[in-house]
């Protein structure tokens, strides 16, 4: 919704207006969290539902014909397999909701453990991430939206879906021979925990994140500068003489940042995709190479289903909190 | 209002000073600059205004009106427009694609702006004080404190009651008279010499119409500013201005004073706005509609651009340019049969 | 096919580049059978040849074409990416009709939150998640991107059957006495089923490059078939010797996401230059 279309709104009286306001804000809250408790419930289910996509029974694809019934029986309560089908679902929603995401095949080890283990590795790198993005992404968007008609914002346009159709794993590798074979700048894989030594690890793989997430931010926030600069305000900013720095903050930047905060759950998606390549690519531990390589390759569907269920889970909380601050930053949202 | 934001005493020797006009637009052209070529909406357009006096200028949409307005605002650059010919000298800059040294000395500090109601004029993301605060003291540096002081006296001053409370609210919150009073305040918080006012009513309910154009029209006498006040209506332009420069297809076709221009008008087009009014307009008898359609920006006629709807129109108005202004009696004309519309012609 | 005549001579710059660019793989791809004496995964002599003649691209580990490969390829990957998403675009667009033209709020709810919530996961973590359960390879990575990404068309096809539903047409076709599958299959769905022909062009980018991930992650079409995804992997050990190996195929899938990108950017350019 466009400022446009909201300046055409037949205007209330002041009172009712905040009256209206106030219960509006709250309303709002309360019904985005119930959407966003229906969605998560949903996420869950469909976790629930992957384990039975399995064709045939996992258990015996699993053990083959060598397994004694007790060890069949063994697997399937592992499996969360026993019982009837409701029973199944019931039981699954209550561990998850308890914070039980199961235990693997494998290694005996709880899924839990596993990602606590690697979770925070993709924590710092998406954070690393979205640092560097908005560095890039922010000035890169104001002048592709006031230069748009010109050779600059045609470049924008066309380096940056070259940008999008490029595979990570492909940029990935290309930088990893410049930086850290050609240049060595760079270490080639591997990852130290501690903090400031991380980002040592960090950089590189971000910057080949930024190669998508620059691209998607930057054209969110295009499109929106370009709505900004056509409105009243932008034209009275301008006639009163307002200094640079002011400007571009209050009178481009905040008016166009909440469409884009409101998409962060899309953008943290996408980001979280190409996160379980570019880890594989740099031999990060993070949790992406722990769904291939602890999960899928070693067929521990608890492992899979854990760590799909985090991914989603991600998206749905970081949704929500866009939500909540874009309403914050933009209060026309409110109404 | 002694020695308050907007006290004239620090003004009055520059309101002496002498017999120059204020603002003069001599021949103005202004065009979009298009990826095949010019696309030109403003021909040749003139206007004098004198200090303290009051200008009304009145034509239908794609005359150039809007454009007139940023030429002197000086944000024809954003819309992707340009001066191509002429002056604007406004005292002693010439604002016709002045570099950013000039602008900054005028911008903010001498040429005030309320802009069109029907558009959010205001920032929605950032409350009334701030942006009232940002006006000040980009005018006049000073203290954060005495902006918010000033910022009070000057919602009071637009007769907004509650000041207090009204900075603290965001544009959402405020009625369309509401935020074109807070409009009027920002503008005057530069202390401008010139106001420039473009259709500041149109999306306002008809009894707020009114308030709005008188506090513009008592501001303007008692802080001793010049205005522009751009309108399609006439009696608009008739009830707040001194002078009237009426407008059409991107040329100046006749400027007066206002009375005169409107009653004996020396150019077909206007007394054909003048016919085609709804508040004079005669119990009884029909409203005249002025025939045909405006030409569309860049596919204006050859010769005077209205001979297609007037009246008078014949073989020497096709011929040639748009005639410029000249002088008939005591109205400025661009009318080659102007003789023709004798006094005794309404 | 009309429509196509009609909209082909007014393409701008951009997708005149993107189907040049398609044009070009697509023939190569159909081609490189004729044109090469090699087999695409058999060795053609000794590893390691750097790019000349006759290896244009050079050959890998195995002694393998790098050129015949990466043709190979094309045809396997393009194949595949227009089946992931077609699957999808049919079942999912009809999906989003029948939801947006239903007047049971409880089924369409109770759908609506199944759509929701696939399309919250990441799309390659999920459509990882399915592979790994329903088997990787050609059939396994079809069955996942079907089961994923029907969800993204039905949310669009939804959204614009709920704008149909409200227009004036299409209660003029109520009033006519048109039963509600008639409404659905000859109104409706035509018209939902263009809007998302029009996604499916940017989608088709997603798709390829997400097949061709996973095959280098391992998890879908799997060695010695020629696949962009799966080359990539193979050369990554060798990036320092035989750098070959890795950026030919890349660069060939790079290419035809980008030709698709230009081709669907120029598209959505030109409708919106109409408006």
């Amino acid at each position: 919704m466009s400022t446009h279309q909201m300046a055409k709104l037949p205007s209330r009286s002041r009172f009712d207006a905040v009256a209206f306001g106030m219960g509006i804000i709250q309303n709002r809250i309360v019904s985005r969290l119930l959407r966003s408790l229906l969605v998560g419930f949903g996420v869950m289910t469909i976790a629930f539902f992957l384990l039975r996509l399995v064709p045939g029974d996992p258990v015996q694809l699993l053990l083959g014909d060598t397994g004694t019934p007790e060890l069949v029986e063994a697997y399937r309560q592992m499996l969360g397999l026993d019982g009837t089908l409701p029973e199944q679902y019931l039981r699954y929603l209550g561990s998850v909701m308890q914070g039980d995401l199961g235990t693997s095949i494998n290694s005996s080890v709880s899924v839990n453990t596993i990602i606590a283990r690697s979770l925070p590795v993709t924590l710092w790198l998406i954070a690393v991430t979205i640092v560097l993005a908005l560095a890039l992404a922010l000035p890169l968007s104001i002048a592709a939206a006031i230069y748009q008609r010109t050779w600059f914002g045609h470049t924008f346009r066309v380096a940056s879906s070259i940008l999008l159709a490029t595979p990570v794993f492909y940029s990935g590798l290309l930088l990893l021979l410049l930086f850290a074979i050609q240049l060595k700048v760079a270490p080639v894989a591997g990852y130290r925990t501690t903090f400031p030594t991380n980002l040592n690890y960090l950089w590189l793989p971000a910057l080949v994140l930024c190669g998508v997430m620059v691209p998607i931010t930057a054209r969110v926030l295009q499109s929106s500068v370009i709505d900004t600069l056509d409105q009243e305000f932008v034209e009275t900013a301008v006639v009163r003489g307002l200094g640079r720095l002011t400007f571009t903050w209050r009178y481009l930047l905040r008016p166009s940042l909440a469409p884009t905060i409101s998409l962060l759950g899309y953008m943290i998606g996408q980001l979280l995709s190409a996160a379980v390549v570019v880890e594989l690519v740099f031999n990060l531990p993070g949790i992406g190479t722990s769904l291939i390589v602890e999960g899928v390759l070693l067929r521990d569907y608890p492992v899979v289903q854990g760590i799909v269920l985090v991914f989603g889970m991600i998206v749905v909380i970081v949704s929500f909190l866009s939500d909540l601050v874009s309403g914050w930053l933009d209060p026309r949202t409110q109404t | 209002m002694q020695s308050g934001p907007l006290s004239l005493e620090n003004r009055a020797g520059e309101l002496q000073d002498n017999g120059q006009p204020l603002l003069q637009i001599r021949d103005l052209k202004v065009g979009f600059a298009k990826s095949h070529g010019i696309l030109p909406v403003i021909n040749t357009a003139n206007l004098t205004l004198g200090r303290r006096e009051a200008i009304g200028v009145v034509g239908e949409s794609g005359s150039g009106k809007t454009m007139l307005c940023r030429s002197v605002l000086g944000t024809l650059d954003r819309h992707g427009a340009r001066v191509l010919g002429g002056q604007i000298m406004f005292e002693a800059h010439d604002l016709a694609n002045a570099p950013e040294s000039v602008w900054s000395k005028v911008r903010g500090k001498q040429i005030g702006y309320v802009p069109q109601s029907s558009l959010a004029g205001l920032n929605p993301v950032i409350n009334v004080k701030t942006q009232m605060v940002e006006a000040i003291t980009a005018a006049r540096p000073m203290s954060v404190q005495d902006a918010e002081k000033e910022a009070v006296e000057l919602l009071e001053v637009v007769r907004i009651p509650r000041a207090k409370d009204v900075l603290r609210e965001y544009s959402y919150q405020l009625s369309g008279g509401m935020r074109q009073r807070v409009m009027i305040a920002a503008a005057l918080a530069q202390k401008p010499k010139l106001l420039v006012a473009d259709e500041p009513t149109t999306a306002l309910d008809v009894t707020v119409q009114k308030e709005i154009l008188t506090l513009i029209s008592r501001l303007r006498r008692e802080l001793g500013m010049a205005l522009i006040l751009v309108s399609h209506d006439l009696a608009v332009i008739e009830e707040v201005c001194d002078s009237l420069m009426v407008m059409y297809a991107g040329a100046s076709f006749e400027a007066g004073s206002v009375s005169v221009t409107v009653h004996a008008p020396r150019h077909p087009y206007t007394k054909a706005l003048h016919d085609s009014r709804v508040d004079t307009a005669e119990r009884g008898k029909p409203l005249e509609a002025i025939a045909g359609e405006p030409p569309t920006i860049g596919s204006w006629p050859s010769g005077c651009r209205f001979w297609p709807r007037c009246p008078l129109g014949d073989d020497k108005c096709r011929a040639g340019d748009q005639p410029t202004l000249r002088h008939v009696a005591q109205q400025l004309t661009a009318c080659i049969y102007a003789e023709r519309m004798g006094d005794g012609h309404d | 096919m009309k429509s196509m005549t009609r909209v082909l001579p007014k393409l701008n710059g951009e997708a005149h580049w993107g189907v040049a660019i398609l044009a070009i793989i697509i023939l190569l791809g159909v081609l490189v059978p004729l044109l090469s004496p090699f087999n695409p995964i058999r060795s053609a002599g000794d590893t390691f040849i750097t790019p000349g003649m006759p290896h244009l691209f050079g050959t890998d580990q195995l002694g393998r074409d790098v050129f015949t490969r990466t043709f190979a390829a094309a045809q396997l990957d393009i194949t595949l990416a227009v089946l992931g998403v077609a699957f999808p675009l049919v079942i999912g667009t009809f999906m989003g009709g029948v939801l947006g033209t239903t007047r049971n709020p409880v089924v369409s709810g109770a759908w609506l939150i199944i759509i929701d919530a696939i399309n919250a996961f990441p799309f390659l973590a999920i459509v990882i998640g399915v592979v790994a359960m329903v088997g990787s390879g050609v059939q396994g990575l079809l069955i996942a991107l079907a089961a994923v990404n029907w969800a993204r068309y039905a949310k669009i096809a939804r959204a614009r059957a709920l704008q149909l539903r409200d227009a004036d047409f299409i209660h003029a076709t109520q009033v006519l006495g048109y039963s509600r599958v008639q409404v659905l299959t000859r109104h409706i769905l035509p018209n939902v089923y263009s809007e998302s022909l029009a996604y499916g062009l940017s989608d088709f980018v997603i798709v390829i490059i997400a097949i061709a991930g996973l095959s280098f992650l391992g998890v879908g079409v799997r060695p010695p078939e020629a696949e962009w995804g799966a080359m990539i992997s193979d050369g990554r050990p060798f990036l320092r010797q035989a750098w070959w190996i890795t950026v030919f195929p890349g660069l060939t899938l790079s290419l035809t996401a980008i030709g698709v990108a230009l081709l669907a950017q120029g598209l959505t350019n030109r409708s919106r230059g109409e408006d």
